[in-house]
């Protein structure tokens, strides 16, 4: 009887020891505490390449773009336009890639102490990275595009693609991966490329030109509040017309025939299906005489299609003399005109001229 | 007889009934601590994600409002964490000398009604401290920091930085 009395004791000993043996806290702390020290490194180190690759990438893209094509910018206002858009993205691609044009370094893409080059900025971030959080990176750029316009980008972007290698190393975990990023950069804030190089290329001689792309305010619906009605002032307003040339706006949609941004590098005056943009020249930027022929853009810059002006020329009455712009103001756009089927686009002409 | 056996019965199920006791109150107690570090961590870790993947302009917070009124804010797109270094790199690099306590404002403004006031906070970019917030009362037992590597843009075509962000949390 007495031996059977302890059995309590001994199940519960038992009992006990098992709990030990399992939640031991000694055990139990050394072991997590190894275990939580690898485990936050490699989510340290993971939540790292996260942002590499949602983050970094595009950011130092973005720039180094932006400074490739405010360089190239610069590069057809001293020479001339390029011949076609391939060539525009080969020499993108060895501005981004090398800092230089024709073999010709960029004093653009550098500034005192910081380079906007591709592989440079990618190894100032290798070594960000090994000092603060003491792991080894390299990384690879494998190529870099400027891609086409198109209806996914939007009139108001230009597309950028990326592909990159990179390879980081610690001593509880490897990453070795290849990244691809589509980003887009927007247009607005770079100056127009066309207007700018006419300088050099037209005998025209403009005051100023380096006005940077502002997109208008205004939808397509809100210019044609006016139009299709009536044609004299003071029946309709010029309110719009005179802030869209003083603030140098341009403008986006499916009524505009005229060019994309990066067609604005080159002599290519093919319209855009999907991306054009357009805007008007100011008379006040201009010296010297008038000129009779519309200020749209790509009208004012074109020979060959200054003509498109005067389309009412075969008829009576012509537009020049039908349509008096002196109710504009400031009186320094009394000299503006707009080719019969841009003053519909713009809200100030009937639709019977829209196909003129 | 037979009361002895049950004597012998009931004092070895209070013998039982200690030792499980012991041994379960050893086990329980040496793991109190736990908790309380792991939940630094999360707040610690989450609060460098929340200053590092949100935009200004999502953030409904009066100080973000204030200093883009006042023209030290100019590009709302950016994160906190890249706006905070931006600040500093203003205060290391031109004559700013309310950037520095800007990015303190700013950082505070930010996680005061996130990070409990029991704990210690000290917030460094490139190993400068921007913000301290100390509890006198606080027995510091254990620190735990997250850094995270930031990009500010000063603008479209300017690109400063990398610099590294250390988030450390006391308790």
């Amino acid at each position: 009887m007495n031996k059977k009395a302890i059995y309590f004791s001994m199940i519960s000993i038992m009992l006990a020891a098992l709990f030990l043996l399992l939640f031991s806290p000694k055990q139990t702390e050394t072991t997590t505490s190894e275990l939580d020290l690898v485990s936050l490194r490699i989510t340290q180190l993971d939540d790292f390449t996260k942002d590499l690759e949602e983050i970094y990438i595009d950011r130092l893209l973005r720039v180094s773009a932006a400074r490739a094509i405010d360089t190239l910018t610069d590069y057809v206002i001293i020479n001339n336009l390029f011949v076609d858009v391939p060539e525009v993205q080969d020499e993108f691609y060895n501005l981004v890639t090398d800092g230089e044009i024709d073999g010709v370094s960029q004093t653009n893409m550098k500034d005192t102490g910081y380079t906007y080059i591709l592989p440079e900025l990618l190894n100032t971030l290798e070594i960000e990275v090994e000092t603060a959080l003491n792991a080894e990176i390299t990384l690879n750029l494998v190529d870099v595009q400027l891609l086409e316009q198109s209806s996914e980008s939007g009139a108001w972007n230009i597309p950028l693609e990326i592909t990159a290698d990179y390879e980081l190393v610690d001593a509880y975990a490897k990453w070795n991966k290849q990244i691809n990023i589509i980003t887009n950069l927007s247009i607005e804030g770079f100056i127009d490329p066309f207007i700018a190089s006419q300088s050099k290329l037209d005998p025209l001689i403009l005051k100023d030109y380096l006005k940077p792309i502002k997109k208008s305010t205004y939808s397509y619906s809100e210019w044609d509040d006016d139009g299709g009605t009536e044609l004299l002032p003071p029946l309709f307003t010029t309110t719009r017309l005179e802030e869209f040339i003083a603030e140098g706006y341009y403008r986006h949609d499916a009524a505009l025939h005229n060019r994309d941004f990066l067609h604005r590098f080159t002599f290519d005056t093919t319209n855009s299906d999907c991306c054009a943009i357009e805007t008007l020249i100011d008379p006040t930027i201009i010296t010297g005489s008038t000129y009779d022929w519309s200020y749209v853009d790509k009208h004012f810059f074109t020979p060959s299609s200054r003509s498109s002006y005067n389309c009412w020329s075969q008829t009576d009455p012509d537009p020049a003399t039908l349509f008096e712009w002196d109710f504009l103001q400031p009186t320094a756009y009394k000299e503006f005109k707009l080719d019969p089927g841009s003053q519909v686009i713009y809200g100030i002409g009937t639709d019977e001229l829209r196909d003129c | 007889m037979n009361k002895k056996a049950s004597a012998f019965f009931v004092f070895d199920v209070f013998i039982a009934a200690t030792i499980l006791v012991i041994t379960l109150t050893i086990i329980l107690s040496s793991s109190v601590e736990r908790p309380k570090t792991e939940q630094t961590q999360v707040l610690s870790q989450d609060m460098m994600q929340f200053l590092g993947d949100n935009k200004l302009k999502d953030i409904n917070n009066q100080k973000i409002d204030d200093l883009a009124a006042d023209g030290n804010i100019t590009d709302l797109d950016q994160s906190p964490l890249e706006q905070i270094a931006l600040l500093y790199h203003r205060a290391v690099n031109e004559p700013c000398s309310t950037c520095l306590n800007n990015a303190s404002h700013l950082f505070e403004s930010l996680t005061i009604s996130i990070i409990p006031q029991q704990y210690n906070v000290y917030f460094f970019i490139e190993d400068q401290l921007i913000h301290e917030r100390t509890n006198a009362a606080l027995e510091t037992t254990f620190s735990y920091s997250t850094k995270r590597i930031t990009y500010p843009q000063e603008d479209k075509f300017t690109l400063v930085g990398p610099y590294t962000a250390e988030l450390q949390i006391e308790g």
